[in-house]
């Protein structure tokens, strides 16, 4: 072992680096810069959460953009009342669960396959797949695919279409394409099937981009509400964020109604009020879930994403 | 350890496979969705599994439900904005009364569900459709009952005479019944009605206001007795929202200035305008001597005078109603806003607004609608595997009963009979400041105004029942016969020539209204390119529109004038207007046979 002399040691650990002029003014723009964005993101969830505990007349009145006034919780205790909300929560974190594990399944035995030398047809599958991220067909063609596969109105119509994403899919490949062959091999020489090198080689060095597209996953399946307006009908299946858009859908149906039809309904008119602070307050009742799990899987992101890009 | 890893793996892939499986059986008589207490629910075969092709149609079309089953229907109201989910004693009712559950597709305002819908070859078992291009569709894709051919199962459609011509004229545009028209027959009431601040007006001591801009030089006045509001906001004259611009220009110039003085655009591509009674030519929006023009300049000139709400340009329909709502516009064009204190509850004085219009109004009366709106017809798929049970549904919905439960709500609630055998309201409506029809059922959800599931029904809520009252109990002046008024009211009503609304005095008098003309219900709409070019016109005219109102002087709002109506000439504004009025004179000619 090395010994170096302690006053030696404290010398070089108190030497600082001087900053020239140039670095500090960068920081600072930096600084500044980065500051500003963070701001513009954080800022929308800030805006929702303090109008939504603020007093509701001067939420109406727009009134409410840098501090709360007139503090209260009734509004989240009134959208706690709505009827069936309780069950709309179930159905979004089943689908979540669901259809994350689902997919996540899918995508990794998918994803190992592509890597697969001797799968027949290798790169037309491959590019068959790349293809359907560039051109989608469209709402009509994919109303049709859904009710002809049987879905329509029934759980799996949150969990089927979702069970493969072609991005999700070239992640994981290239990520186990970085991984040394030499590992599979030698599982290869001991007898490991396909199944055993998937599930006790690829899989646990894989943890990083399957937190990654974890993450992909559980965003998607919380946000989504379009397959809940198209392919159901009635409670039962009823999202979160299926009821959150019909509030958010109330005012634009009402000018929608003016400008084509022409007709004003004063029913129409005057349910019109006092919606700004349920629709803040829904707001952060579907967003909470999510802010709660991103702070935990989110350092995987940036590594995983990135791991998945970067070979050798 | 192996070995018990590998066993997990596989069985939580089989379950995993087995849950997927599970997860995509269809509808169809396979699996009842939910149990009702009443019986067993059987799902209709909406949600079959396929075309019709590999399956034989047995298996998807359940049987018809004897008497306490209930049967589920999917329905799809284009129109309205809350599932019918949102109104359990209704459902409770339904299911008691006629055995049905009604399982609703959530409403989107651009026709998304309906497309696909149509494209599919298969809609809901009762269907609402708005534009007549998509009724034809699904005419023409055999999606629709033939409801003429179960006329034996409609006797309050068919046997009712109010809804003879509409019956009519639905059989002449479409080929056969295959949807009913709705909002038939009688519409008295207005559709605009001007507000002011009474308490104000009566402090100048009700000067005479001659024409809109008298009405500025009192709403000036009235600004300066009152220039903020008790929490410190500052008053206007009046405001503005433009999230209601249609297609051609900015609404709130239609419904503040043009309405009031009897000018009417709906039905006319926006583009073209005319005298609500049709007794004038129909004429381009952006000519020289436009009244839409003389719209602008009228909110121009309360611009320059400082009453007219600098934010108006950015702000929606919903800050403009949490303004008025808050006092800070002194005149509105609508008479729903509820503000103030009528009463004196908690102020010295009572202050509040009421009807105050300009000598030279010619405020718009709602026109009879013999056909039924242009924009709503419901049927019932054709695809319905219990027919029976939608037809007893849709003959209900068509039923005086059904329309009355559906405005007002079940008997004995929120109204009960008096001993002249009318409906009044009951004391528990009178609870809560007069905000019975907030009243929440035991069962769950809003008594009144179920037809918010789809906004207009079978008849407009003013149309008259055969005792002469309202169908909707909320604007039958006999029902409210315990109606305390507020001091603000008495007062109204002592200056009000002893009326109680401004719309009776004017009926009475026989002045300041014009009777909408029921020809524009017969205007076929605009062609597809024809549209387009409306669509590009529009979004110059609307723009224009804030900035004229909002010019720095008259020189500026002269120059964007002109420059609209060159930019809307270059587009094509003439070959819209010419189309207009082809379809104004063709919409006269096939309105003769109804409206005889």
């Amino acid at each position: 072992m090395t010994y170096y002399g302690g006053s030696d040691v404290k010398r070089k650990s108190k030497i600082k680096t001087k900053k020239s002029a140039a670095d500090m003014a960068f920081d600072s723009v930096n600084l500044i810069f980065l500051g500003l964005f963070a701001i513009a993101c954080i800022y929308p969830f800030y805006y929702i959460l303090i109008n939504s505990v603020s007093n509701n007349k001067l939420v109406e009145l727009g009134k409410i953009v840098l501090l709360p006034k007139g503090i209260h919780f009734n509004n989240f205790s009134d959208v706690l009342k709505i009827q069936g909300l309780n069950h709309a929560v179930f159905i979004s974190v089943a689908r979540t669960v669901v259809g994350t594990c689902i997919s996540i399944l899918s995508c990794t035995v998918l994803g190992y396959a592509m890597t697969r030398q001797e799968l027949w047809h290798r790169k037309f599958w491959y590019r068959f797949m790349i293809v359907t991220m560039y051109f989608g067909a469209g709402l009509i063609p994919g109303y049709l695919n859904i009710k002809r596969l049987g879905l329509m109105n029934t759980f799996g119509v949150y969990v089927v279409p979702c069970l493969i994403g072609p991005y999700n899919m070239i992640l994981v490949k290239t990520y186990i394409e970085s991984i040394p062959q030499s590992l599979e091999e030698s599982a290869l020489m001991d007898g490991a099937g396909y199944l055993t090198r998937l599930m006790r080689i690829i899989v646990p060095l894989s943890k990083p981009i399957l937190a990654t597209i974890v993450l992909f996953s559980v965003v998607g399946q919380w946000n989504a509400y379009m397959d809940t307006v198209l392919y159901t009908s009635g409670t039962r299946l009823q999202t979160l964020q299926s009821i959150l858009y019909q509030y958010l859908n109330s005012s634009r149906q009402l000018a929608e109604m003016i400008t084509k039809s022409g007709m004003v309904s004063e029913q129409m008119l005057m349910q019109s009020a006092n919606l700004q602070s349920a629709r803040h307050t829904m707001t952060m009742v579907t967003i909470i879930p999510i802010l709660m799990v991103y702070p935990f899987i989110q350092r995987y992101y940036v590594k995983g994403v990135m791991i998945g890009a970067v070979k050798g | 350890m192996r070995k018990r890893f590998k066993k997990t793996a596989a069985i939580l892939m089989c379950a995993a496979t087995v849950l997927s499986l599970a997860a995509c059986q269809g509808g169809g008589d396979q699996g009842a969705d939910s149990t009702k207490e009443e019986g067993q629910v059987s799902q209709s075969g909406t949600e079959s599994q396929n075309g019709a092709e590999d399956q034989s149609e047995a298996e998807n079309v359940s049987e018809p439900a004897e008497s306490g089953e209930i049967t589920t229907l999917t329905c799809y109201f284009q129109n309205g904005n809350n599932g019918v989910e949102r109104y359990p004693w209704f459902e409770n009712y339904l299911g008691e009364h006629l055995g049905i559950f009604l399982e609703s597709r959530i409403q989107t305002t651009d026709g998304s569900i309906l497309a696909p819908m149509l494209a599919s070859g298969e809609l809901t078992d009762i269907i609402e459709i708005g534009q007549k291009v998509d009724v034809t569709s699904a005419i023409s894709g055999g999606m629709l009952l033939d409801l003429e051919a179960h006329k034996d199962q409609l006797p309050h459609i068919f046997g009712n005479e109010k809804y003879q011509k509409a019956i009519e004229y639905a059989k002449d545009t479409f080929g056969g019944l295959y949807v009913m028209p709705m909002v038939i027959g009688e519409n008295r009431s207005i559709v605009v009605n001007p507000q002011m601040r009474w308490d104000l007006y009566k402090k100048l001591g009700m000067p005479e206001m001659p024409d809109m801009y008298g009405m500025l030089d009192v709403l000036k006045q009235m600004q300066e007795m009152e220039p903020e509001t008790a929490d410190g906001m500052p008053v206007y004259g009046l405001g503005a929202f433009n999230d209601w611009d249609a297609n051609a220009m900015m609404y709130c110039a239609y419904s503040t200035y043009m309405m009031p003085m009897g000018y009417v655009m709906e039905g006319l591509s926006w583009l073209a305008y005319m005298d609500y009674d049709g007794s004038g030519e129909v004429r381009y929006l952006l000519e020289d001597d436009s009244v839409y023009k003389e719209a602008l300049q009228w909110l121009y000139t309360a611009n320059q005078m400082g009453l007219l709400d600098p934010e108006s340009a950015t702000m929606n329909y919903e800050g403009y109603m949490a303004k008025a709502g808050n006092a800070q516009y002194l005149s509105t064009t609508w008479d729903w806003f509820s503000y103030g204190d009528p009463d004196a509850k908690e102020s010295e004085e009572w202050w509040g607004h009421a009807s105050v219009w300009p000598e030279n109004l010619r405020v718009p009366v709602n026109p009879e609608r013999p056909v039924g709106h242009p924009q709503r017809f419901i049927g019932i798929g054709a695809d319905c595997a219990d027919i029976d049970k939608a037809l007893a549904f849709l003959d209900w919905y068509y039923s005086d009963e059904g329309i009355d439960l559906l405005y007002n709500g079940p008997e004995g609630m929120l109204w009960e009979y008096d001993e002249n055998g009318k409906k009044i309201f009951s004391d528990l409506y009178y609870e809560n400041d007069y905000l019975g029809n907030a009243y929440e059922h035991p069962e769950g959800g809003k008594v009144m105004g179920v037809a918010e599931f789809n906004w207009d029904i079978a008849v407009h809520p003013s149309a008259k029942t055969e005792n002469g009252q309202c169908y909707n109990l909320t604007g039958d002046s006999y029902a409210k016969v315990k109606h305390v008024k507020t001091k603000l009211q008495e007062d109204f009503i002592e200056n009000n020539g002893g009326y109680e609304s401004r719309f009776e005095r004017a009926e009475a008098e026989g002045k300041n209204l014009i009777a909408t003309d029921p020809v524009l219900s017969f205007v076929a709409p605009a062609p597809d390119d024809i549209e387009e070019i409306r669509g590009q016109i529009g979004e110059i005219v609307v723009q224009n529109s804030w900035k004229m109102v909002y010019a720095k002087d008259q020189a500026e709002f002269d120059a964007l004038w002109i420059q609209t109506q060159a930019d809307a000439e270059a587009l094509g504004g003439q070959q819209v207007f010419e189309d207009v009025v082809a379809r104004w004179n063709e919409a006269k000619e096939i309105s003769k046979k109804y409206l005889e």
